[in-house]
């Protein structure tokens, strides 16, 4: 199928040091910022555009998706030439999974764009993105307390 | 308490019952085995496991492993559900060799294991999971192998200089 429309997703992934190696991606409980801009090469006669952001299990067993945002953001026909554009910011959970790819186990973070086709399969973007444990450094084995109380008489 | 975390002690708890109810493990198992772990480990740390055997009767084995893994488990929804479950991360240890335990002697077995950075932390999906685990096995000839397992809580936290 000829593509009806340009789309560019901008994720804002920080960058981390994990192990000397640089590493990019959201750690848990940080804040995904998205923005999208979508130019239609034709005019798309449509409900609308709802925004699908969450994780996807998949693997051996059967796929599970699990949306933190699903939600129609727009609700008009595209336009030929029209731009549109969104931003939006999502605090990802705390105790959610870790992307992850095992050999019975895959954890698939995702930005996904919808454009809702009344009677007819709907166009899906789907952008995958890192989600990266929280990072703690752990304090060296011999340091002492950050401050020394004996002092302070 | 999270969700995770209530999912965590619901699993460990009905696994510690299954190992202590089980008829076959009062039929077949040789031994009474403790594992003693720390409750939550942070990825990237080590830790030291002890474990208690204390035989029951007198047995030969052809080695006693001990292994630090992490397990992958899928389920596929039907009309009956199916589980699969594969190792994901493997540390296998033979404290054991081929010997004779003597029965009523405790043998006390210890082992340092780490997490691996790269690892997945713990995490109960609707369809998929990894957890962690510690897990002895006898391996007795020509009798179904004694074994035990713990559940470790892995935090999605990552620990560098740990």
């Amino acid at each position: 199928m000829a593509r009806h429309y340009d789309i560019q997703v901008n994720i804002e992934l920080p960058e981390y040091r994990i192990a000397g190696q640089t590493v990019r991606g959201y750690a848990l409980g940080d804040t995904a910022e998205v923005s999208v801009r979508l130019v239609p090469r034709q005019t798309i006669k449509c409900r609308g555009i709802w925004l699908e952001f969450g994780y996807r299990e998949h693997g051996q067993g059967s796929t599970w998706e699990h949306l933190l945002i699903n939600e129609m953001v727009f609700t008009r026909s595209l336009q030929h030439g029209a731009e549109w554009t969104h931003l939006f910011t999502q605090e990802l959970p705390s105790e959610g999974p870790v992307s992850y790819a095992g050999k019975y186990v895959n954890y698939t973070w995702f930005v996904r764009y919808r454009i809702d086709i009344p009677i007819w399969p709907d166009h899906r973007e789907e952008f995958p993105f890192t989600v990266l444990p929280n990072l703690y450094e752990a304090p060296p084995a011999d340091a002492g307390p950050a401050s020394d109380w004996s002092s302070v008489s | 308490m999270s969700h995770q975390d209530t999912v965590h002690s619901q699993r460990s708890a009905r696994q510690a019952s299954w190992q202590s109810l089980n008829p076959l493990t009062k039929i077949f198992g040789m031994a009474e085995v403790v594992i003693d772990t720390p409750e939550r480990l942070n990825l990237g740390e080590s830790f030291s496991c002890r474990v208690t055997l204390v035989p029951t009767k007198r047995t030969k084995v052809r080695k006693v492993l001990l292994e630090w893994a992490l397990i992958e488990e899928a389920i596929v929804r039907g009309t009956s559900d199916s589980t699969y479950r594969t190792d994901g991360f493997l540390d296998s240890r033979t404290p054991i060799g081929a010997t004779t335990l003597e029965a009523g002697r405790s043998y006390e077995l210890a082992e340092q294991f780490a997490v691996p950075l790269t690892g997945p932390p713990t995490f109960y999906g609707a369809n998929h999971s990894t957890y962690w685990c510690v897990r002895l096995r006898l391996d007795v000839p020509w009798w179904p192998d004694t074994r035990a397992q713990r559940l470790v809580k892995v935090e999605p936290t990552l620990v560098e200089g740990a």
